[in-house]
């Protein structure tokens, strides 16, 4: 699988406070603090316009104390009385509307998926993207509309006459909506999973009786099963004499036998969470100089790079903590280090077609110059190739070592070498290509995780629209929190822009660009500084300025996508999970905190 | 305000309302079955071949996606765009084929789409993989994607293009890649794309076979359907059913199916035939037919005479004056023979004839001078001539665009007995020297093989000519019939019948050293010298010290060092 971004251990995602990354927790409380100073001083400012400086500083005083004071005494079952008045509210809006609709999509998803090759990639694909598009809109058309209508049928005046506080009715809006949410979700979650279980499942029919599985009167074996959801495979027998139809889109069958004719079992594994154990990847250059990168094949995607065949150009893995629980046990009674290999292969000359490219891969004990004998393998471009190390094997002197006691350093620590073999060909590895393979999670847990990260984007989402609507419109709001929701989905691109790292500059000069249709990278005229340009240069500056201190709250939102990990069949870490839950937290919290000064600004609420 | 007022008001509305929904049925009035030219809109549509004129035609899955974009299908497909272009840098092709076939659905009707994107999985997404199978697999993808394109798409008018190109990829992606044997091989049996008809086995799976129908698909929707042909050259998309044609012939013969390779000769030859009786279409918009050359050139003669009879003695007339005029250098150069000329002569020459050429346009000056009667008479003529010539030049380039003449003559010697024996033996030549198993029997094969091949070439003389690609084809052969030689330590004989081939068609400079030994034997043999050895190395080094060619250049085996 493609992870561009090593995922950070949580501890140093949550703490880290150096000067190269300044880790969650303190950048949450910065940002909290330099709020809170701008909130002060502006309340400051306009209060003294409006009543003179001694009056505003009194009145400022007076808010933050109770505000305080609120916050310490929010009573939960309030809190409670308000959420449930808020799911009353999405019931009566009919939301359960929005499952019909995922249902009847569900229903012709047929129309738009056709069978690929990965077709268990492409149906979590599909699903997960839906739910999560369909979960936010629904969630965005819940929040965003309850307290401006209240406002606006009056009805706020008769919750806040009752004793109740002004940030209990944020928080019971969030709370409430959040669990009306969540029902739909999890309603979605059982339908997704049911449908993709029910695409997958398929069989094929072999033509042709056999006699004991030994073949038909003649002895010969069908070829290949029917052609049934874009596939057919090709019937193999394995060494026990049992039939199964090969390897192909994804998945392989049984062949049993009933009734005298072959039946084609369920497909195999359609469904994975591999757990990978990672780690961390060097290079050696063809003299076998250690480098940071192999060198490039001249791709534009920059992900991979290539060791030379031929050469001492070598691709090499250090796992750390291995140990028995690592070791899987295999049918034959051992112990084995199970790997897992992709190899992207790219040739300078054609060669023979019809022969993979031969590379060697070798486990090394670190800082010793103990190998194990080499073994050779045929390159299968792209594909996840697996391969067993038991526990007892030879050196390169053909001497018995034990893969635990002399292969793995005092600090758990074993070294996987992977080299091409023919002259002038390359093969390109990233760090994430090859991995130990740990024991099978459980693909519903991992599709449940998988819905996990997007309850969180959704709750966000609603906390940012409840937030929202405490002092604008409907409508309003609306664009507001859709404005979030997009700019988060684009953050990377929005941070690169305020960055000044995009091409095409800031706002104006975009503008300008576009209008004139003028190219990206294309110089202005001249290239003087005119007058004209330094106008839009320094109104740009302005609206980078303001867009880079926005880019330091905007959630990103790509982050709480865990599609990729699902779809290619990887379990998606706990570490994530966790991190994307803290996030989220965050977010609600400080979210509360605001809304509850913005609803106080209102005048029924004071 | 009072209610008459308020009634005055709503009235105003209601008929500027009126006023203003006339524009608007101008506009889209649809097309209906009493009114089957409906509104401006809906006329523009289908003189654009843009709408599913047929309920039934429509997709409802992309009626679905065009909607679900609430009118922002244009921003929708830009970012699938996108997308997709990420997903191929970033080598996602399961994603990038999902995309593709979300913007096939809100963007059936745009060809550029399908001509692009097509060619994009067939061609650069395919050669990604590293198995040839994973490569033909994505090539399929790549086909199957035009051929939806063009189920999408039967009403439009650029309809043609996505046939011609069709029958390109399924002709040329399979049969001219470096993976042909196995392409060939995995189309036949390809069930995903045939489906049940033609049947398993079948010779019409042939690529190239299902290439030419495409492109006669194609043919026929601009011909029979009066579609549009867009900027396509009508040369190239006329002589395209009669090329694969050919491919398929050629394919044949080289999987060693001779007879079926002779009667596809056959088709392509009375193929190629109708195609130069066609009429076709110059880019500067004149009619030409390429099989017809000679008869203009023979209606130029005709006029030509007709011209001179008017005058008659005009032409030499006209030729001793400008002869008069040359200089005592020039004619002196122009009457010696080619053999005896000096570089300065050869230029003297060349002015000289510059200055002889008399043109029609001269002798019809001159007419109209002398005999002002005859002027309309000249006049017509003159221009008929001129017209003529401008026809000769272009169909002359677009023959030799086409390399009509040679593809005549190529169809027509494959049929011949000898052409096919010879292949025959070839083809059992190479297959014995294959394995190295039986080179003593391949040789016998090649040099009967190559016997043949001397027929062949008396037989039909313009196969030598360097534009066609026969001699390049004997070359393969005699390059495999060296290696069968060299393994039995023999040089190529000197009674060997193809050496004109060889010094002729040697563009990789393989026999550089061969020709050069054997040039030197017969020249010494006619002054009845003993020639060098062949192979001897000391020998050779001696004559290239003495020739002043490099050393490096030759080695003692006798190959070039770049083969």
């Amino acid at each position: 699988m493609i992870l561009e971004k090593p995922l950070l251990p949580y501890f140093e995602w949550l703490l880290q406070f150096d000067k190269t990354r300044w880790g969650a927790l303190p950048h949450f409380l910065l940002t909290l603090l330099v709020i809170a100073i701008a909130t002060l001083l502006l309340s400051l400012l306009v209060g003294t316009v409006l009543y003179g400086p001694l009056k505003a500083g009194d009145k400022v005083y007076r808010v933050v104390v109770n505000g305080f004071r609120e916050l310490f005494s929010l009573s939960f079952r309030r809190v409670w009385a308000l959420a449930r008045l808020a799911i009353q509210e999405s019931l009566r809006g009919r939301v359960l509307i929005a499952v019909a609709v995922f249902v009847l999509l569900l229903l012709f998803a047929g129309w738009f998926l056709k069978t690929e090759r990965e077709p268990a990639r492409l149906y979590f694909s599909f699903v997960l993207t839906a739910t999560s598009f369909l979960g936010l809109f629904v969630a965005l058309l819940l929040a965003v509309f309850s307290l401006p209508n209240d406002f606006k049928s009056k009805t706020i005046y008769t919750v806040l006459t009752k004793p109740v506080r002004a940030g209990e009715v944020v928080i019971g809006r969030i709370l409430g909506f959040s669990l009306v949410g969540t029902v739909l979700l999890a309603i979605m979650g059982v339908c997704s999973y049911l449908f993709v279980v029910r695409a997958l499942d398929h069989t094929h029919t072999v033509v042709g009786s056999v006699l004991a599985k030994g073949g038909d009167a003649e002895g010969n074996l069908p070829e290949t099963t029917s052609l049934d959801k874009g596939h057919r495979h090709t019937i193999q027998q394995d060494d026990d004499g049992h039939l199964f139809a090969e390897f192909a889109h994804d998945h392989d069958h049984h062949v049993g036998e009933s009734n005298g004719r072959l039946v084609v079992s369920s497909p195999h594994e359609t469904i994975r969470a591999r757990v990978p154990r990672g780690g961390t990847l060097r290079f050696k250059d063809r003299q076998g100089v250690q480098v940071a990168r192999g060198v490039s094949v001249g791709k534009e995607w920059g992900y991979r790079s290539f060791i030379e065949g031929g050469t001492q150009a070598a691709a090499i893995w250090t796992f750390d903590g291995i140990d028995e629980k690592t070791l899987h046990d295999e049918d034959d009674g051992g112990e084995a280090l199970r790997l897992e290999l992709v190899v992207r292969v790219f040739r300078t000359w054609k060669a023979d077609i019809n022969t993979p490219v031969q590379g060697v891969i070798q486990l090394k004990r670190p800082g010793s110059d103990l190998k194990t004998a080499p073994e050779f393998f045929s390159a299968k471009d792209a594909t996840i190739d697996q391969r067993y190390f038991p526990r007892t094997l030879t050196d390169t002197n053909n001497q018995p070592i034990d893969l635990l006691d002399d292969l793995v350093d005092e600090q758990g620590q074993i070294e996987v070498v992977v080299q091409c073999l023919d002259r002038s060909q390359y093969f390109g590895f990233a760090q994430g290509d090859c991995y130990v393979r740990m024991k099978e999670g459980s693909p519903l847990w991992n599709f449940t995780k998988a819905y996990i990260s997007m309850w969180v984007q959704m709750v966000l989402v609603i906390a940012i629209a409840v937030t929202g609507s405490t002092v604008l419109s409907g409508p309003i709001a609306m664009m507001f929190t859709v404005s979030f929701i997009l700019l988060g989905f684009y953050r990377e691109f929005f941070v690169r822009v305020a960055r000044g790292i995009q091409e095409g500059g800031g706002p104006v000069e975009s503008l300008v660009r576009l209008v004139t249709q003028m190219n990206l990278t294309a110089g202005f005229r001249g290239e003087s500084e005119t007058t004209s340009l330094w106008i839009m240069r320094s109104v740009d500056s302005v609206f980078l300025g303001a867009m880079e201190l926005l880019a330091n709250v905007l959630p990103d939102f790509g982050e709480f996508n865990a599609t990729k990990y699902v779809a290619y069949g990887f379990d998606i870490p706990a570490n994530q999970i966790a991190q994307q839950l803290t996030m989220g937290a965050a977010y609600v919290i400080g979210l509360s905190i605001v809304g509850y000064f913005l609803l106080r600004t209102r005048e029924v609420a004071k | 305000m009072n209610k008459r007022k308020v009634f005055q008001r709503k009235l105003a509305y209601g008929i500027a309302i009126a006023m203003l929904l006339y524009p608007l049925l101008l506009l889209s009035r649809p097309a209906t079955v009493f009114d089957p030219k409906g509104g401006l809109l809906s006329e523009m549509r289908s003189a654009g071949g843009l709408s599913q004129a047929d309920l039934g035609e429509i997709d409802p899955a992309s009626a679905t996606m065009k909607l679900a974009t609430l009118g922002l299908r244009g921003l929708a497909v830009n970012l699938l765009w996108g997308k997709a272009d990420e997903y191929k840098k970033k080598e996602d092709w399961s994603n990038l084929t999902s995309t593709l076939e979300q913007l096939a659905l809100l963007q059936p009707n745009f060809i550029t789409f399908w001509k692009y994107q097509s060619w994009n999985v067939s061609y650069n997404v395919s050669v990604q993989f590293d198995d040839y199978r994973d490569r033909y697999y994505y090539v399929r993808r790549g086909m199957e994607f035009l051929q939806e394109g063009i189920e999408k798409n039967s009403e439009n008018r650029d309809i043609p293009q996505l046939l011609w190109d069709l029958g390109w990829f399924v002709g040329q992606k399979i049969g001219r890649a470096d993976e042909v044997v196995q392409y060939r091989r995995l189309f036949k049996a390809d069930d995903a794309f045939h489906g049940d008809d033609p049947p398993r086995g079948s010779e019409e799976r042939d690529n190239w076979r299902v290439s030419k129908l495409e492109y006669e698909n194609a043919i026929a929707a601009v011909d029979d359907r009066h579609k549009s042909l867009g900027k396509k050259s009508e040369q190239m998309f006329y002589a395209s059913p009669s090329k694969s044609q050919m491919s398929y012939a050629e394919a044949t013969g080289n999987e060693g199916k001779f007879e079926l390779g002779r009667a596809a000769w056959k088709v392509a030859a009375d193929g190629w035939k109708r195609f130069g009786d066609l009429w076709i279409t110059h880019s500067t918009g004149r009619r030409l037919q390429l099989g017809h050359e000679q008869q203009v050139a023979d209606q130029i003669a005709l006029k030509e005479k007709e011209l001179d009879s008017l005058s008659p003695g005009l032409r030499s007339k006209l030729l001793e004056e400008r002869r008069s005029t040359l200089s005592a250098k020039q004619r002196a150069a122009i009457d010696k023979p080619d053999n005896e000329r000096s570089r300065d002569d050869w230029n003297q020459a060349y002015e000289a004839k510059e200055l002889l050429l008399v043109t029609d346009q001269d002798i019809v000056d001159r007419i109209l001078e002398k005999n002002p009667q005859l002027r309309k008479q000249a006049g017509s003529l003159g221009s008929e001539i001129a017209n003529l010539r401008v026809d000769l030049i272009y169909t002359q380039r677009y023959k030799d665009m086409a390399n009509y003449d040679y593809w005549k003559l190529r169809a027509e010697f494959e049929q011949s007995d000898e052409a096919v024996k010879a292949r025959q033996k070839m083809y059992l030549a190479k297959k014995e020297s294959a394995d190295g198993q039986s080179p003593i029997e391949a040789r016998k094969l090649y040099e009967e093989g190559f016997a043949l091949w001397r027929q062949v070439l008396d037989q039909f003389p313009t196969l030598r000519d360097r534009e066609g690609t026969t001699g390049d084809d004997l070359m393969v052969f005699i390059l495999k019939y060296r290696k069968v030689l060299d393994s039995q330590e023999e040089p190529i004989p000197d009674d060997f019948p193809l050496w004109d081939i060889i010094e002729d068609f040697d563009t990789e400079q393989e026999f550089v050293e061969e020709i050069r030994q054997r040039k030197l034997r017969v020249n010494n043999e006619t002054s009845g010298v003993e020639p060098p050895q062949a192979k001897d190395p000391e020998a050779a080094s001696q004559d290239d010290s003495e020739s002043g060619s490099p050393k490096e250049l030759t080695d003692p085996t006798g190959k070039s060092p770049l083969s």
